[in-house]
């Protein structure tokens, strides 16, 4: 589900540290433009001004290259739904977290690329095994 | 875009309740443990041994009841998980970063490791790993 909400999760979805991800902003009136990775926080704390978040924390991450593995999504779609792919994107978010280790950044964006596809290919094949089904159900009940 | 009028908290709010109620609502109310209200896993009915997944639905369905060592018996890799997969998902909500475990470099490696070991053991006829498979009444 947080595919939908991509332009906003990008940069919380992989490692910064712990105190980091609430980003501070006072409540812009509606016209102002926004920053798209930036989303207001309305009323929850007073905004503070020229704090950079101390991002690049615990792992290998570069700073603001949002770098997620899909890992919660594999293991979700390899328990729930689709083990074949689920498996692959476990594969994938492997690999996003090993070139990042080694510092390739291109292969792990490539590797993240492949994770979110194999994600995709699950929430589609789950649709789609339903769907086979509720037809052969149909054809079958004679609806 | 109209997303920056909308609490972006909130909105993951909703959808994280969501995605736990919908699902747990639909067990509970309809019993996996009756042929033909949902479909059979295709890797059990075409190469008939469990996958990592298969009891998946049960154990929800034993949850939504809050038998515990039922949803255990029927998918405890799957039990397992659970609460690691809900802490995300309130993080995600939370718009926090994930757990230092889920950040882990190895955590991939490992979950898959531990996936496949699942399958491979409940697979097998001896008699402690036998009780891992998905089957009904392994154990209680």
């Amino acid at each position: 589900m947080s595919e939908s909400d991509k332009p906003t999760s990008g940069d919380d979805d992989w490692g910064g540290s712990e105190e980091t991800p609430w980003q501070q902003q006072p409540p812009p009136p509606p016209q102002q433009p926004q920053q798209p990775h930036q989303p207001p926080q309305y009323g929850q704390q007073p905004p503070q001004y020229g704090q950079q978040p101390p991002y690049g924390g615990p792992p290998t991450h570069q700073p603001g290259t949002p770098m997620p593995n899909y890992l919660v999504h594999s293991i979700l779609a390899t328990l729930l739904c689709c083990p074949p792919t689920g498996i692959v994107g476990i594969v994938f978010a492997s690999q996003v977290n090993g070139k990042l280790a080694t510092g390739d950044l291109a292969g792990a964006k490539k590797a993240s690329d492949q994770a979110k596809l194999w994600t995709i290919i699950s929430v589609a094949a789950g649709f789609l095994g339903w769907i086979v089904y509720l037809a052969l159900y149909a054809s079958a009940s004679g609806v | 875009m109209k997303r920056s009028l909308v609490r972006p908290s909130l909105v993951r709010a909703v959808i994280g309740s969501a995605a736990v109620a919908l699902p747990l609502a639909t067990v509970w109310l309809v019993d996996p443990n009756v042929e033909g209200h949902y479909p059979t896993c295709p890797i059990r009915s075409v190469v008939g041994v469990d996958c990592p997944g298969c009891g998946s639905l049960r154990a929800m369905h034993d949850l939504a009841h809050g038998d515990l060592l039922g949803a255990f018996d029927h998918n405890a890799m799957l039990m397992l998980f659970l609460p690691l997969l809900g802490l995300e998902l309130a993080r995600w909500v939370a718009r926090r970063p994930s757990s230092a475990l889920m950040r882990w470099r190895y955590a991939p490696m490992t979950a898959l490791v531990v996936l496949s070991a699942w399958m491979l053991a409940r697979n097998l006829p001896m008699f402690p790993l036998d009780v891992l498979g998905s089957g009904v009444g392994d154990w209680a």
